[in-house]
């Protein structure tokens, strides 16, 4: 089944920063649906997101500090977010290195938070998010057709 | 037991970036089996972290701090675990930071830190023998309980 329509709609409202409407929007979702459709967004919108900002330019240092200027951000960011972790995603959805060893749940949490973060810095406006929203959407329709989860 | 010449010989050259130095004498450290390198270098630690950061500090700035000095190192810096050297300057200043850490991790964390912490300082080399025998001191102590 691909992305659903609601599925975008929860991320657009995480992403838009409106919290409560996710939370409600969320709720909402067909959850079964969600294990692999809004896992698949998150997942591609992630790649996306890394890739328009570390793509073209990004260094290991802009990696590392980005990392850890998200982690500075409040103290729940701090505990929540390994480091290692945040920076090997990173580097993996460049094409680099193996997360092989990340189990799901790791790995789709940290994807999650490191979007939000990234999303943030990149002060979208309301078309720009709806365009990051349609290019992630046809991404994660092209993971799941893949059966590729959240590693593509 | 205190902390021998060797060792602050060791933890001077690897201050000035002596590296080849510093491992010759560390490997004569190792051979030697002597006590009391890794109390020193705590010390040292302990001593410049509580300089650059005490008495103000928050968990922001030390996350910050450690993710600029391995962004200096870029790749270099994929050995040295970020939420370990966290942990060690969040110890260096009595913050009850969780430890459950590998001696590896957090002694490779340690020297990587000082390798950014003293260059800060700018000693001279009167300055960093004197910063040298603080830490023996304040090792040497520790040692002797």
């Amino acid at each position: 089944m691909p992305v659903t329509n609601d599925q975008v709609a929860a991320l657009r409202a995480l992403l838009a920063g409106e919290v409560d409407l996710h939370a409600r929007l969320f709720e909402r979702l067909d959850q079964t649906a969600a294990e692999t459709g809004y896992t698949a967004l998150i997942a591609a919108a992630f790649f996306e997101a890394v890739d328009r900002r570390f793509a073209k330019e990004g260094t290991a240092a802009d990696v590392i500090d980005f990392v850890g200027d998200l982690r500075s951000r409040s103290d729940r960011l701090a505990d929540v977010i390994d480091p290692k972790v945040a920076e090997r995603l990173i580097w993996h959805a460049l094409g680099e290195g193996s997360i092989a060893d990340l189990d799901t749940e790791t790995k789709a949490s940290h994807q999650f938070l490191l979007l939000g973060g990234l999303v943030a810095d990149a002060h979208f406006d309301a078309a720009g998010l709806d365009e990051f929203l349609a290019t992630a959407r046809e991404l994660g329709d092209r993971l799941i057709g893949d059966g590729a989860g959240t590693d593509p | 037991v205190t902390v021998a010449d060797e060792h602050a010989a060791a933890l001077r050259a690897h201050l000035l970036h002596d590296f080849d130095e510093a491992e010759r004498l560390n490997r004569r450290v190792a051979e030697a089996d002597m006590p009391g390198y890794g109390e020193l270098i705590w010390a040292a630690l302990v001593l410049a972290t509580r300089h650059r950061f005490a008495p103000k500090w928050t968990v922001s700035q030390v996350i910050k701090y450690v993710a600029a000095a391995r962004a200096r190192w870029g790749k270099d810096a994929e050995d040295i675990d970020p939420r370990a050297a966290e942990i060690m300057l969040r110890r260096a200043l009595d913050d009850d930071a969780p430890a459950d850490l590998d001696e590896t991790v957090k002694g490779r964390a340690q020297i990587f830190l000082l390798g950014e912490l003293i260059p800060e300082e700018q000693f001279d080399n009167a300055e960093l023998d004197e910063f040298l025998a603080k830490a023996r001191m304040l090792a040497d102590n520790w040692l002797s309980i």
